[in-house]
């Protein structure tokens, strides 16, 4: 487990070593407010129980009041019968997904409590501070979010920024982290379109991000960092871009 | 249920009436040749218990599953995986880049002794000496992505691309007037027009006589197969559909 960021009352943790064997490595993240906790794609059936435990851990108390899924994927989504059952949290879905994952999930739970995130992005009021959930289309899913947290100043960004293999919790040096990132990148999105309009979004939004925290392998902390991680994704060609004529 | 094709031992059967309540339509094929039999796409666990006992009808032991088959990582495809490897021997296909993504909820030793990996550039099947084709067709719309082409019947089993929802039939009469019932899907799931293009040039160089998706109905005939690859080829879809803020142009 590793902390993000503190203050009084409002903690970011970053879950990172509940995965284990087969699985590839994920990272569940926490967002305490005050009592309420906001769960970031939890997972599977395998982390959720450590997870549950973590977090009472934690914050003794504490309420897990909202669930953010940022797209359809296992890794993210699998264990949300047990989170919707044994929680009031209401979760929060890409709209286009709602009618996939009801082949696994339990109909009248997803009907009360999976708010479905339009296209265009939206919000999760957390007390008095507001999570922005910010569109990510085709990076890698098809309809895909990140969220971004104003106090911590993280941007959640799921699937993007994802690196394998490094042993390291948070990035030191950027040039070095490439190889650990690179084959996700190029492999799973499937265009360098993708990455420019989610460049150009941010842009327009513009936030002030301090951290850039993947569902997969490790942070990239400060604000030289994450631009030169913006830098590298804006000339990287990927999926469509780099195969050839013809798959076979 | 339907049956797509039936003849020299070899039966195509499509169950499309199985997913209810607020699940999205979605067709469970089954292919037999002889003793031998493939499930390709199984769905969830709510089609699970339905789905078994159609199957044993048709097949009337399940011993006879050799094969199942997961075009890609989504849960109206994989979700009752862990079921279905329990309950057969059969041996599974998975595309690689998922393997270690269905581990989240898989059963690893399961996952690990009945899953073989499809690599990126696709692979084949013999089912009781029938050749099935593993067909790459990545970005339409999963990342990593197979279709199943059945040299025998001249299925195209098609995945997602060709879904269809809304309509009341089963297979298309009238292209044009099919088109209403695909345009939603395809255009909001793949990622752009220049992924379409690539597939259509490489499945064209297959005889393709129906192309069965896992949603909606089937195209039959190569006049609307015709059809449906040039309306594919101009279709713009997914990023081509985009503003600079992932809003979609009006």
């Amino acid at each position: 487990m590793k902390q993000l960021f503190t203050s009084d009352n409002h903690k970011c943790l970053m879950f990172n070593d509940l995965t284990s064997k087969e699985m590839v490595q994920a990272n569940q993240h926490i967002i305490f407010h005050n009592n309420e906790a906001v769960i970031l794609d939890p997972g599977g059936h395998k982390v959720y129980m450590k997870l549950f435990s973590e977090i009472s851990k934690e914050i003794p108390g504490a309420k897990i009041s909202h669930i953010f899924l940022s797209h359809q994927d296992p890794d993210i989504i699998a264990s949300l019968n047990g989170w919707l059952l044994t929680t009031d949290a209401k979760a929060y879905l890409p709209e286009i997904w709602i009618r996939f994952i009801t082949h696994f999930g339990i109909d009248e739970l997803l009907v009360k409590k999976v708010n479905t995130i339009p296209d265009e992005g939206g919000k999760i009021d957390v007390g008095n501070i507001e999570l922005k959930i910010i569109p990510a289309h085709f990076l890698h899913s098809s309809g895909n979010m990140h969220l971004y947290d104003p106090v911590s100043k993280i941007l959640f960004t799921g699937d993007l920024g994802v690196s394998i293999g490094a042993e390291y919790d948070s990035v030191e040096d950027f040039d070095s982290h490439i190889k650990y990132m690179e084959n996700f990148h190029k492999r799973y999105i499937p265009t360098s379109k993708a990455i420019k309009i989610w460049l150009n979004t941010l842009d327009k939004l513009n936030l002030e991000i301090e951290t850039i925290a993947p569902q997969h392998g490790a942070i990239i902390e400060g604000k030289e960092n994450v631009s030169k991680f913006f830098n590298w994704l804006k000339d990287l060609n990927v999926g469509m871009d780099i195969s050839n004529d013809s798959w076979i | 249920m339907n049956i797509l094709y039936d003849n020299n031992g070899h039966k195509n059967v499509m169950f499309n009436d199985l997913a209810v309540g607020e699940m999205i339509q979605s067709t469970q094929h089954l292919i037999i040749d002889g003793d031998e039999a493939i499930l390709l796409d199984p769905g969830g666990h709510k089609v699970y218990a339905t789905l078994i006992t159609e199957i044993s009808k048709a097949v009337q032991s399940l011993s006879k599953i050799k094969y199942l088959f997961f075009s890609h990582q989504d849960p109206d495809i994989i979700a009752s995986a862990n079921a279905w490897l329990m309950m057969t021997d059969a041996k599974a296909y998975l595309p690689e880049i998922w393997i270690r993504f269905i581990t989240h909820f898989g059963v690893d030793d399961i996952v690990l002794k009945q899953i073989t990996p499809i690599q990126d550039s696709g692979t084949v099947i013999s089912l009781n000496g029938k050749k099935l084709e593993v067909i790459p067709a990545h970005f339409l719309h999963s990342t990593g992505n197979f279709q199943i082409y059945d040299q025998e019947s001249k299925i195209l089993y098609s995945g997602d691309m060709g879904a269809s929802f809304g309509q009341e039939y089963d297979f298309v009469e009238s292209f044009e007037d099919h088109i209403q019932y695909i345009e939603g899907f395809h255009k909001r799931y793949i990622a752009n027009n220049e992924v379409l293009k690539k597939w259509v040039s490489m499945i064209k160089k297959y005889d393709i006589e129906t192309i069965a998706p896992q949603h909606g109905a089937v195209i039959k005939g190569k006049e609307n197969i015709e059809k449906y690859f040039s309306w594919l080829e101009t279709l713009k879809c997914g990023i081509d559909l985009m503003d600079d803020n992932f809003q979609f142009k009006k």
